[in-house]
Parts: C-alpha cells; structure tokens; sequence
C-alpha cells in the first residue's frame, strides 16, 4: 500500500486510484491552509494517522511537521526536495497547462485581460447625409436595437463635433460614445489653445480614420460605420466635405454616403435625384424619402427621426419628428386571402 | 526687510533657526518681482487681468499669454517666472484631463485648486528640485458656482473674494477691498479690474504694458474664455479716463 506523503508521490497514486478532494498542499515554506488539523485522508492509506503533512523539513527544520510520526516523517523528507524553479519533466507534464490561441507578445497583455470585440451588442441602424448648397445635411433615426429588439428609442446617433462637423454612427452605440470621448479631448484641447484655430472636418475625419483602422489592426475594431461631414473656410472660400469611415478603416469622400442598409436602399435614390447646390427645402424632402424608404424596409428603423445639419454658422441638431407612413398596402389588409388552405 | 538667512538658504530642504524655509522666501520673491496679476470673483463669475509688461517693441501683440485656459470652466493667471508658470498650466491642465477621464465628469475648482497646490508643494520637498518662481490665480465656475484660488510657491492655497500677486499687489488688494465684490456683476467688474490695473502701472518704471483679460460667467456660457474685443476696449477706455481723472486732481 502506497503511502501518498509527497504531493508528486499523490499525484503518481492518483493516476491510478483518482484525485480524492482535500489534499491541500503546503506552501514551500511550511505555512498553508489547515495546518496542524486532521484532513481526510490521502488515496491509498484511510488508515494512516491522520493526514501526513509533509513539511519542506531541509528548509526549516522538523519541528514546522506537526505531527507525521517519525518514520514517515523520514521518508518524506527524502522525496520532497522539489525544485519549484526547473522541475523534472515527469512532474511538469502532470501540471495543467493553460493554452493559449494567440501567444502574449507583451507583459501588458499577460497582466491584463484583454478581450477582443466579437460582436455588437445595441446597434444603431443607417445614417444618411450629403452636401447641399449652404452645407451638409445629415439624418438618422433615433432607436438602438438589443439584438433583433428596439430597446432604445430615444438615442441620438448625430452629434456635432466643434464649431465644424457633425458625426452620424451606426453600429454599436457604447463604441460610438468612446468616439465622442476621444473627439471631446480634441476639442477640449483646441478649446484651451485659443489661438483662433480649430479642427475642422477634413481632419477629425483624417484622425478617426486612424483610429478605426488602429483599432482594427489590433482585432479589437470599434464596431462603427462613422459619417463625418462639416464646413470649414479653406483657401478655396468656404469648403463643404463629407466623409465616411467603417469599423476596417476604410474611408473615402464623396458627396452623398450612408450607412448599413442605407447604402442599399438610400444610395440609388440619391445617386438619381442628388444634384450639386441643392437647397434646404429640397434636400429635407429627399432626406425624408430615404428615410421613410428605409423605415419600410428597414426592420430595425423607426418611425422617429433626426435632420441635422451643418453651415458655416454652426450645427444644427433639430429635435426628432415623425414621418407619415402608408400602411394601406391592400396585401396587408387580407393576408390570407389568396392563400392555399387557409382557414 | 527679510534677515539674510546665511547658510540655511542653500538648500531648500534646510530649515533656519526660527523655522523658515528660506529657498522658498526667495522664490515669493520672483512673483513680487513682475507684473500684477489680479482675480475678483463677482455675483455670476471669475474676472483675471493681467498687467502684462512687454519689454520689447518687436514683441507681437497678443503673443505670450499670461492666462491660460485650463479647462472649459476654469483659467489660470501666471505671476513670475513664464516658463515655470507653463510647467504648472500645462499639469493642471493634464489633471483636469485625467480626472474627467477617470470620473466622466468635469474636476470640481476646489478638487483642481488642491492638485496644483500638491504639486507646486511637491517641488519644495526635494533638494534636487527647486520650488517654482511663480504664483498663480486658479479662477473657475462650477455646480458650486464661482470660485477664485491663489497658490503660492510654497504650495499653500487658499480660496478668495479677491487676489491680487506682483508688483502692485499691495496697492490693487486696497483697491478691491473698495469694492463691493457680492453686487457687482462681471461686466462691471472687467471695467473695475482695468481700473487697478491701469492704477498701479508704474509708469516710471516700467514703460509699456499689455492689459490681458479674461472672465468666466453666466455671459460666457460658464466657460473660460478671453474678454471679447469689443468689451476690453470700453474697459481699456473707461480705466484710461479715470486715470486721467485721477491725475488731474
């Protein structure tokens, strides 16, 4: 009958017989839990005195063993010399080893617990904009979706960034709010200058392109698709852009984007009906096509949005409405009524 | 006139017999030594004015600033040696911006007051640092509405109606204690500080000087900015004609 009075000696046993609960093993410099008390009882030897305790005795002397009687005691102590530091492989290959997919390149990785952006988890849907003529116009809704639920419905995906631009998000919200955080220290910054300079929206959308392409270099993407649109005086007088930035950092400039389905269904009415120098009054009815577009189609819009826009007077948010929608589809009023054997 | 502290004032982690730290005497008197520097905290806000001394004709306008934003809702005005004065708005500044980070909300003045306190006392602790040659007015306008602090190179800070460091000093703290800071509105007190400021330029000793002022109020949106021009100037005015006035008495 074996006797288990070292931990690799246990360990041997336990193979065979299984690892029996209450083995707790000393610390190298005798302390540990529960020393001095009778434990249960190692695999292999219920009827030992008591639990063996082996104490590291060539590190401290034997008086730190409790109560081993003497001969187990003795030989303990030959087969406890463990070298924590370089142990024998036969002893290392028994330890569990915690796997890792992708090796820590850094301390900072190993310290920290670093988790990598899977998925979105309350998401805004499409944001529309283009340039008309005394700026650029930008419109979106104002729900966030739980998943396939539209748990928010007062959620305002354009904010306006300095004296300059307006940024539209879609995709997840808590990410478009860190983007905020990071564009109000620029600002902050600007702000405390004071020397009659400020960032304009060619360059907040240069910055955030950074950003999100950083981000994405390091497989924790902010999970956006950004719009950025503004006006600014350049050399050239009084310069309007628009641009847009996804969560890969794929950016360009143009003069009509949207986001998500908007790209689908928003794009080819603006690509037909967009001209350049359009006025105010025109380029709040196409925004309100698309827009009513997609909350037909779109199955996370609602039926509650925002017009914002930008000039060189400054942004305007204007607070949410309505659009007047048709459900009079005649399908809709008897959905069964050509149907095959219905009841 | 201060005693000369032979042999206790080389170092400023040496103490003298009757307990002063003289390094930091000396320092005080770098703040004395330059232009005055003036704060008053009115009903709805901070006013900071500075007298600010050009030594040289090829200097540009509006260049070297004197007082600083240090956040939305806070200024800060240097008194004494520039560079040290950068070294202290450039930490304030970065405490303003950690603790927004930390806590999602803008630093509280007294919170901001106390960091710049620690730090500019750190500096007089160490004998391989030497304390800074400038004192500063912390101005600023929260959720407890205005508040005016002054922090002196020995680190100590306090909280004020009205501060005054420099030259003129002595001269400007008689002057706003003539006024009657809890009816006073901010408007009315940029002119009241152009005043003290025109009063105690010494005109015999030194030449030319810049008036630099800047308020946070209601009018401002609560956020610290420069006096807008067309405001400075009646005040600019209004302080040469009551000098006039004075001198023609």
């Amino acid at each position: 009958m074996a006797i288990a009075d070292t931990p690799s000696a246990a360990r041997r046993c336990s193979s065979s017989t299984g690892w029996r609960p209450g083995a707790i093993w000393p610390y190298l410099d005798g302390t540990g839990p529960s020393q001095g008390r009778v434990l249960c009882s190692r695999a292999g030897s219920p009827s030992s005195s008591g639990v063996v305790r082996p104490s590291p005795a060539h590190i401290l002397g034997s008086d730190r063993c409790g109560f081993a009687s003497g001969g187990v005691a003795g030989a303990a102590e030959a087969q406890n010399d463990i070298d924590v530091l370089n142990p024998p492989p036969e002893v290392e290959k028994l330890n569990h080893k915690k796997e890792l997919l992708v090796q820590p390149s850094s301390s900072m990785d190993v310290n920290c617990q670093r988790s990598l952006t899977m998925y979105p988890c309350v998401t805004g849907t499409s944001v529309i904009a283009f340039k008309y003529k005394d700026g650029v116009i930008m419109a979106c809704d104002t729900g966030a979706s739980y998943g396939s639920t539209l748990r928010y419905k007062s959620v305002e995906r354009i904010k306006a960034v300095g004296k300059h631009s307006l940024i539209g998000a879609s995709g997840e919200f808590s990410d478009f709010q860190e983007i905020l955080r990071y564009l109000d220290e620029l600002t902050l910054s600007d702000h405390m200058w004071d020397d009659g300079n400020s960032l304009g929206p060619k360059e907040i959308h240069s910055y955030l392109t950074r950003v999100m392409y950083n981000r994405r270099n390091k497989f924790d993407p902010l999970w956006n698709s950004l719009v950025l649109g503004g006006v600014k005086k350049g050399p050239k007088g009084d310069e309007k852009y628009l641009g847009m930035v996804n969560m890969i950092g794929t950016h360009f400039e143009e003069n009509y984007v949207a986001t998500g389905f908007g790209n689908h269904l928003a794009i080819p009415i603006l690509r037909a009906e967009w001209h350049e120098d359009i006025t105010f009054e025109e380029a709040v009815k196409l925004v309100e096509k698309c827009l009513l577009v997609l909350l037909y189609r779109d199955r996370s819009s609602i039926n509650k949005f925002q017009i914002a826009k930008i000039t060189t007077e400054g942004p305007t948010i204007h607070p949410p409405y309505s659009l007047k929608a048709y459900w009079g589809f005649s399908h809709f009023e008897n959905p069964a009524q050509g149907a095959v054997g219905s009841w | 006139m201060s005693s000369i502290g032979t042999g206790y004032d080389l170092s400023v982690t040496t103490f003298s017999p009757d307990g002063r730290v003289f390094q930091v005497e000396y320092a005080t008197k770098a703040v004395d030594n330059s232009g005055t520097v003036v704060g008053i905290k009115c009903k709805d806000g901070i006013v900071l004015g500075v007298e600010k001394l050009v030594t040289s004709k090829m200097m540009l306008e509006g260049s070297n600033r004197r007082i600083h934003s240090v956040h939305r809702h806070s200024g800060l005005a240097v008194a004494g040696l520039a560079a040290d004065g950068r070294q202290i708005v450039s930490r304030t500044k970065s405490e303003a911006a950690s603790y927004e980070k930390v806590y999602g909300e803008a630093i509280s003045v007294k919170e901001l007051a106390d960091r710049v306190a620690s730090y500019v006392h750190l500096c007089t602790l160490y004998w391989w640092l030497r304390p800074f040659g400038c004192g500063v007015i912390l101005g600023g306008y929260d959720r407890d509405g205005p508040q005016l602090y002054m922090i002196e190179p020995s680190g100590v800070s306090y909280k004020y109606f009205g501060a005054a460091l420099g030259k003129g000093r002595q001269a400007a703290k008689t002057e706003i204690e003539k006024l009657k800071l809890s009816e006073l509105t901010c408007r009315e007190g940029i002119v009241e500080v152009a005043k003290i400021i025109y009063g105690v330029h010494d005109e015999a000793k030194d030449k030319a000087f810049e008036l630099e002022l800047s308020w946070i109020c209601d009018e401002s949106n609560r956020q610290h900015q420069k006096v807008p021009n067309e405001l400075l100037e009646q005040a600019k005015a209004a302080a040469q004609a009551a000098l006039e006035e004075m001198d023609a008495d």
